[in-house]
């Protein structure tokens, strides 16, 4: 089942750095055991709503966190291709951000299992032909839009919290892989940059100029 | 995604952008001697009130992953279509010249476009300030011909392509107007005005400077004064 699940951990290693926007496409790796790069973003001109887990101690750092995230991103997309909000009703809710160790609001089916592996992850679901994003379940049975869950290890250093935030959020953004370039925010180490660079802001707005190939499911209700 | 090729986020470009400079340069030279004479002459005050379109800010793709490429759209954003109103304090020198100092506002949504939809990217206010002239067009009773020069200010507080510096640019405008019959004394007017365009997140992509063009029409009322 861990192979039907899509999962961005952030502790692989690093590789030679290339000029020019990075990989931002999705290794699947399909039933025939073939792994095609694809591509998500979201409806152009979208604005992506993250529900921030409030049923735990530090809520407000991840908010703020989110806050930073929010900024950081919105300036890259320079055609306002995409943007980032918070919200706090989960039925709207495209992403879910909460601490590691809080209880979540969405349950976990099986084919949306995987490790939690890094100081920070995201998770998403793939369909069973493994061609789509499909929706999270909610715990409270509620019809769901959550596409992604976004989990960060507890730690008292705001700043670290802050800068996986805003990686976790480019993943949320589409940004499906990692850089090569230890300088970017998007690199899968330790010791990132406290924002996007120009690498990373090139890389989001070249993943909106190219169509979409991994779409997303439609929900279905109770999911 | 090694040998990624870059290709130019271009702005719209043309002839017209060497015009900005030739042109401001000859209202400068005309404006002394001009503004002593105004200074003498009877004043009319005008409102104006109308439509303005602008060519897109940008359209292009900055810089595409080689193995994408050939599947990568262009995209564009710019202003949609605005009402567009002004104040203008003209000066009458002699029966075959006015002067004109302009003043207009127009608030416009930003779109995006490419792909095949389009998207909202923010709104935008767009302040212009000119100097000009006009004179009568003789072969033509009730028309004119019309230049001016000056600047253009855009705010926005969320288009992205209009944070930090460079939303200010030369402006150079010319156009025609015509009395039009009636009881009133109105003026329609069709104007092209020209802008450089330079702001600070097409320079993080490696774009070159371009022109914008707006063609404005408009129904000139004077309000004040002897038209």
């Amino acid at each position: 089942m861990l192979g039907t699940a899509l999962v961005t951990a952030c502790d692989s290693a690093t590789v030679p750095a290339l000029p020019g926007p990075y990989d931002f496409r999705l290794a699947v790796y399909g039933t025939d055991g073939r792994a095609r790069q694809r591509t998500f973003h979201w409806d152009r001109g979208a604005v992506v709503p993250v529900f921030v887990v409030d049923e735990q101690p530090g809520a407000d750092d991840l908010r703020r966190a989110l806050e930073q995230a929010v900024r950081a991103w919105r300036s890259a997309a320079v055609f306002g291709e995409v943007r980032l909000r918070e919200t706090t009703d989960l039925g709207e809710a495209r992403a879910v951000l909460r601490w590691h160790d809080a209880t979540g609001v969405l349950s976990t089916p099986m084919t949306c299992l995987g490790p939690v592996t890094g100081a920070a992850s995201t998770l998403g679901c793939l369909n069973d032909p493994r061609d789509a994003l499909r929706t999270w379940p909610r715990r409270d049975g509620e019809p769901s839009q959550v596409i992604y869950r976004v989990v960060i290890r507890r730690t008292d250093d705001r700043e670290l919290v802050d800068r996986l935030v805003i990686h976790e959020m480019g993943h949320v953004l589409g940004i499906l892989s990692h850089s090569p370039d230890p300088s970017d925010i998007m690199w899968a180490g330790p010791d990132l940059p406290p924002a996007p660079t120009a690498r990373d802001r090139s890389t989001l707005r070249s993943l909106y100029q190219t169509p979409v190939d991994l779409p997303v499911e439609s929900a279905s209700p109770g999911q | 995604m090694t040998g990624a090729p870059r290709r130019d986020l271009a702005v719209v470009r043309g002839p017209a952008r060497g015009l900005v400079h030739a042109g401001l340069l000859q209202l400068m030279l005309m404006a002394p001697s001009a503004a002593a004479a105004a200074a003498q002459m009877p004043l009319t005050v005008e409102v104006r009130g109308g439509g303005v379109y602008s060519t897109p800010f940008a359209r292009g793709i900055a810089v595409v992953p080689a193995e994408l490429e050939a599947v990568a759209c262009d995209l564009e954003v710019g202003p949609r279509p605005a009402p567009v109103a002004e104040l203008t304090l003209g000066a009458r020198p002699g029966p075959a010249l006015v002067l004109e100092f302009r003043s207009g506002v127009s608030i416009a949504d930003v779109a995006g476009a490419g792909g095949g939809n389009s998207w909202p990217a923010g709104r935008m206010t767009a302040v212009h300030i000119l100097g000009g002239v006009r004179f009568p067009l003789s072969p033509l009773p009730g028309a004119d011909v019309r230049a001016g020069a000056g600047k253009v200010l855009y705010l926005s507080s969320d288009v992205n392509l209009l944070q930090g510096s460079g939303r200010t640019g030369v402006l150079l405008s010319g156009g025609f107007g015509y009395r039009l019959p009636g009881p009133f004394a109105a003026v329609g007017v069709a104007e092209a005005q020209w802008h450089e365009f330079d702001p600070a997140p097409l320079d993080e992509a490696g774009a070159a400077a371009g022109t914008v063009t707006r063609l404005l029409a408009y129904l000139a009322v004077p309000v004040w004064g002897t038209p």
